[in-house]
């Protein structure tokens, strides 16, 4: 059932290939057709899919197996699992990639490029979040790249050569570091079926601290090596993340990037960085994990305050969302550092929440950008006595991503304080931590409430002729009541979420309690 | 406050269905488009319902105690519950919030009837009435906490509602930002009961004992959440700029409930706070009681006069809590909320007189005379709410006010206790003078006198809130607390305390007269109202420090961190242009070189080959020699 939603869009945009380009206009209702069977397909997953059930929907077949002589075998499988963690992230990946279509479905200028690129997108991304098996995932995560690289580069803005170099060689620094990550980790463990005979890229493999190779590099005793490691792994997905100080690439390709693409690039690319940490990261290496924990969740706080106090310094209405961004993302930083189990399902739950509230702000942005052209805050005023419904759904986005109760965002952030802070008095972290991390909410308040108040309230002024500034198309409206209605239902029944988050955050801490000396 | 009573379903569906009816409101105004002109009917037939359904759980449930929950989330191990807490705190301030909510629809659809927003106010005002009840009910401090935002957002877009105004949009962010920093308080105590006591169920909390150091510090953190809401020293400048919305807006808010929200959480929540944070709740509640009292003497506003009583008077709820006296507080707070609400929708109906459509609202008191001879109706009233708020005998501002005297006097036994009880009496007398000034302002003859009488509609709700300021709705004796509002337990007040009282009153009427007699457009009051220090702090210190952190901070982003990209990008591109000459000069250049060598060799070979005989002798002749050297060598 996965592979289906893996590889309807790849073979689609294989097949897209060879169409003739006097039908170009047909090609986008084949792409929203296969974004409509992915959600026929995820709604199959999600009836028979199990809360308490441990890995489902589980596919394996071998891929490939190198003999190298006396060296032993290089084997890779095609294994791909969906468990509380991936399938929320796969549910949503689902959702703001067909939220993503129909914002992108007024692209004119080469057409056929943009959508076969689109596809490609999309099945990496999904089969990112599904994949059990370390070469395959990096494979998917690689794959990702070259779309992104060419939908910013070609359909983006003034700038968009530039912003998109810096993204694509910035994250590919990351992937080299994660590359390195990967490559130690199959050297130092062996498949439990072959044991003395074979490595393994299985992640569930991983996960077991008896599959690692006696005396190898990352053995047990050897802790500095498995610092080492945990920070070199870190540092790639910090990148991706993305973690002050490593996040300049953000706001750029954000800003220059087309409305749908930003849209994709917020909600589901920056959750690689949490997924991997998550899904490999932590459990393969538990005890660097705790280590390096008051780190981590210092680094977490910079990101949190430094992203807001850099949304405040813009003028740019995209760059303040995109650093918005930067800020919310620490959160998850901070939640996963705590090590506590409402931290944890905290930062899951965050991910989810940020990646459908920041992809309903780049809609919104988008709504004025393709109107005007124009997204410097300053130059608008009193744009609530032209545009209602507009304001009415910016309301509704700057008021759930500031944390308001009601909103999803605010659940997952609360539940990241609360583990932060009791995280303090475990003797995880400092409570300094917790405290400073609040502060981030006031600043939040600060730069939405005063983009509010200079772009929407008072009397109108723009610099743009008003004619432009008409007021939500049906297609906008399509994008924007969804989204605002999920993230309002997660926000007042959390439990819809947490009943397939919680077992994994269980089992997650009971290997993270693993931890031998 | 002794038993428990079993909380059966039909109470439960009843409670529910209290809570809910206003939000229905709120979606109903907000969503049903069509005739515009029924909704603001229909908002109040449900607000009224409410209010009655308030009133039957009352009767059933004070004064006992009745809880029911459920489970909201689980996060990992732990379950968060939500439910119901109605104690007779609770109970009464259901009651209180919704009759109030009640009377502010009746008036708002009189005072806002040419206004083209009606829908989306009337929605509102439904959203904040069922967050305020959400706040008053729950059970658990997470919920609490939930709803104490909503209404916060509330009041933003209450505040905001001429949002055509940049002083009103002004207002609001101001409002809700200030807020939010009390809100930072309210989560930081989350967050450590959460640690220490590993429950946020407010019933559960009570039976726990926590240590001193926490419970100073979540008493602390809490009384910064209250300083936040209820507009105590130094977070209260939010509240006169407040005053840009629209009058019922600010009776319903901004004096009866959103910040009695502060006072009310510090009611219910005393119990967690050490007797040093108690202290310093009673410390910051006495310095706002007289900060307050000197703000509304400074002012001219009408408005603004009001709003600064408020916050003086907020500060005596807070330092009652302070001092141990919730029950104090709580009188305090309800009789309060009517006579203050009564107030302002008086305020609202001489703004409504005096101002002519169009240009900016009258609300200078200096010119809001004159109109008392043919409005004699109104002028009793706003007599009544102002002796009320004195705390003239026989109203029930009268019987809160001697509960807290009672209480403070009774426990004076050090020389701080005292000092307690001085700056009560103090706070009284101010009260009593700046009151008598508004009122010798407005209620004075004037040659151009306003003639018109005032709309019913608007008059009703200020009729009935000047019944609620008498002493028959608390208590059935004018002079002590008793009926059912005993269930209480309040202190009865002793025949000095009933001196006191009075004599304050005396005093301050007299004060106030000697000031005003001859020339009631002369003042005492400086010549400029003053801008008061925490405001000017925010201005000119805070938001200029924030915003030049910000500009800080986006020139570390650009120059420095994306200039050490930039640099490294330079070094990189440099060095392989480095390496790029490297290739083509030397690698490609030995390359080259050693097919130059070849060429030349072949040239040089060639060169021999020139048709001339006599080269090919020579040459021959000389291969020949060396052939002979070399094989004779």
């Amino acid at each position: 059932m996965i592979s289906y939603l893996i590889f309807i869009p790849i073979v689609s945009a294989l097949i897209l290939l060879t169409w003739p380009v006097r039908h170009v206009k047909l090609i986008r209702w084949w792409v929203l057709g296969v974004s409509l069977a992915q959600i026929v397909v995820l709604s199959g997953i999600l009836i028979h899919y199990d809360p308490h059930d441990s890995w489902q929907y589980l596919e394996k077949t071998s891929w490939f197996s190198l003999s190298l002589g006396t060296w032993g075998q290089l084997q890779a499988e095609y294994l791909v699992a969906l468990d509380g963690l991936s399938l929320p992230l796969v549910a949503l990946s689902v959702f703001i990639l067909l939220i993503a279509v129909i914002s992108s479905w007024n692209t004119r200028e080469n057409e056929k490029g943009y959508w076969i690129l689109f596809l490609i997108l999309n099945g990496s991304i999904i089969g990112t979040f599904c994949a059990l098996d370390l070469l395959l995932f990096y494979v998917f995560f690689e794959f990702m790249l070259i779309p992104m690289y060419f939908l910013i580069g070609m359909w983006g803005g003034p700038r968009r050569e530039y912003a998109s170099i810096k993204f694509f060689l910035y994250t590919l620094l990351g992937s080299i570091f994660i590359l390195i990550g990967i490559i130690v980790l199959y050297l130092s463990y062996q498949d439990p079926t072959q044991p003395g005979l074979a490595h393994t890229f299985n992640i569930i493999h991983l996960s077991n601290p008896a599959n690692v190779i006696p005396e190898s590099w990352l053995d047990g005793s050897q802790t500095d090596h498995r610092v080492i490691l945990f920070s070199i792994l870190f540092i790639g997905f910090a990148i991706k993340l993305p973690a002050v100080p490593l996040h300049t690439w953000l706001p750029d390709a954000h800003v220059e990037a087309p409305t749908a693409i930003s849209v994709v690039l917020a909600a589901l690319l920056l959750k690689m960085g949490g997924y991997g940490l998550i899904r490999f990261v932590y459990p393969a290496l538990p005890d660097a994990a705790l280590a390096m924990n008051y780190t981590v969740a210092v680094v977490g706080v910079i990101s949190i305050l430094y992203g807001a106090i850099n949304a405040l310094a813009s003028k740019d209405l995209k760059r303040l969302v995109a650093y918005s961004s930067v800020s919310h993302m620490g959160f998850v930083l901070l939640g996963l550092a705590s090590g506590t189990s409402e931290g944890v399902s905290g930062a899951i739950y965050q991910m989810i929440s940020h990646g459908l509230i920041s992809a309903m702000l780049f809609v919104l942005v988008g709504v004025l950008y393709d109107r005007t052209h124009d997204r410097d805050i300053n130059h608008y005023s009193g744009l609530s006595n032209r545009m209602k419904p507009f304001t009415g759904f910016v309301l509704l986005a700057f008021f759930a991503s500031m944390g308001l109760p009601g909103f999803s965002g605010f659940i997952g952030e609360v539940l990241v304080f609360l583990g932060a802070f009791r995280s303090s008095t475990l003797g995880t972290l400092d409570a300094w931590i917790a405290i400073l991390a609040t502060v981030g909410l006031v600043l939040g308040a600060g730069y939405y409430l005063w983009t509010l108040q200079r772009m929407f309230f008072g009397p109108f002024s723009s610099h743009t002729s008003a004619e432009n500034l008409t007021d939500l198309t049906t297609r906008e409206y399509v994008m924007l009541v969804p989204l605002a209605g999920t993230i309002l239902l997660l926000g007042i029944l959390p439990q819809v979420l947490m009943q397939y988050i919680n077992p994994f955050v269980q089992q997650f801490m009971m290997l993270l309690a693993q931890v031998t000396f | 406050m002794v038993s428990t009573l079993v909380f059966d379903p039909s109470l439960v569906a009843l409670t529910l269905a209290v809570i809910l009816t206003p939000l229905g409101s709120a979606l109903i105004c907000f969503f049903v488009r069509g005739n515009r002109r029924f909704i603001p009917v229909l908002a109040c037939l449900f607000i009224g319902m409410a209010g009655v359904g308030s009133g039957v759980l009352m009767a059933r449930i004070f004064p006992s105690v009745a809880v029911a929950t459920i489970p909201w989330f689980s996060a990992g191990a732990d379950t968060i519950q939500v439910g119901l807490l109605l104690n007779p705190y609770s109970t009464v301030m259901l009651s209180v919030v919704l009759i109030i909510s009640a009377f502010v629809h009746v008036y708002s659809i009189g005072y806002l009837a040419g206004d083209p927003h009606t829908h989306r106010y009337f929605s509102w005002l439904g959203f904040f009435t069922f967050a305020m009840i959400g706040f008053v009910v729950s059970s658990n401090l997470l919920v609490t906490f939930c709803f104490w935002e909503l209404i916060g957002l509330s009041s933003y877009r209450l505040i905001g509602h001429w949002q055509e105004k940049k002083v009103a949009a002004r207002a609001a962010t101001k409002a809700f930002m200030v807020n939010r920093v009390g809100d930072l308080g309210f989560l930081l105590a989350l967050m450590m009961l959460w640690s220490h006591a590993g429950t946020l169920n407010i019933q559960e909390l009570s039976q726990i004992s926590l240590p001193s150091p926490v419970s100073t510090m979540v008493g602390l953190c809490l009384l910064l959440a209250v300083t936040g809401k209820s507009a105590q020293f130094p977070f209260f400048h939010w509240l006169p700029d407040a005053m840009a919305g629209p009058t019922p807006v600010s009776a319903l808010i901004h004096a009866a409930t959103m910040v009695a929200a502060g006072v009310f959480l510090l009611i219910q929540l005393s119990f967690l706070f050490s007797p040093m944070a108690l202290l310093v709740t009673s410390g910051i509640g006495l310095l706002t009681l007289l900060i307050g009292a000197w703000g509304a003497f400074t002012q001219f506003d009408l408005k603004k006069i009001l709003a600064y009583s408020t916050i003086s008077q907020l500060g005596l709820m807070v330092a009652a809590v302070g001092m141990g006296n919730q029950a104090g507080a709580f009188f305090h707070l309800m009789t309060h909320a009517f006579f203050k609400a009564g107030l302002f929708l008086t305020a609202g109906i001489l703004i409504h007189q005096f101002s002519q459509p169009g240009s900016e609202p009258v609300q200078d008191i200096r010119h809001m005379s004159g109109w008392s001879n043919s409005n004699r109706l109104l002028a009793l009233c706003l007599l009544i709410l102002g002796a009320s708020l004195i705390g003239v005998p026989l109203t029930s501002g009268f019987l809160s006010k001697e509960l807290m005297l009672s209480h403070a006097l009774e426990n004076a036994s050090d020389s701080l206790e005292w000092g307690q009880v001085i700056i009560l009496i103090l706070g009284s007398v101010l009260t009593t003078a700046y009151t008598f000034r508004m009122l010798f302002y407005i209620l004075s003859p004037s040659p151009d006198h306003l003639a018109h009488k005032a709309p019913v509609i608007l008059m009703v709700p200020v009729i009935l809130l000047t019944f609620l300021s008498l002493f028959m709705v608390v208590s059935n004796s004018p002079w002590a607390i008793s009926g059912w509002a005993g269930a209480f337990e309040p202190v009865t007040p002793t025949l000095s305390t009933l001196f006191i009282s009075v004599a304050t009153v005396i005093t301050g009427i007299v004060f106030s007269w000697l000031l005003y007699k001859e020339k009631p457009t002369a003042d005492f009051s400086p010549r400029q109202v003053p801008q008061f220090f925490p405001d000017w702090m925010q201005q000119h210190i805070f938001v200029k420090f924030t915003l030049a952190m910000a500009e800080g901070s986006r020139q570390l982003d650009l120059k420095w961190i994306d200039g050490i990209l930039h640099t490294i990008t330079y070094v990189y591109v440099t060095f392989s242009f480095v390496v790029g000459w490297f290739d083509r000069t030397i690698v490609d250049g030995t390359v080259s070189f050693a097919t130059h060598i070849v060429a030349g060799v072949g040239r040089l070979f060639r060169g021999l080959m020139n048709g001339k005989i006599q080269s090919y002798i020579a040459w021959g002749l000389l291969a020949i020699l060396s052939l002979m050297v070399w094989i004779l060598y």
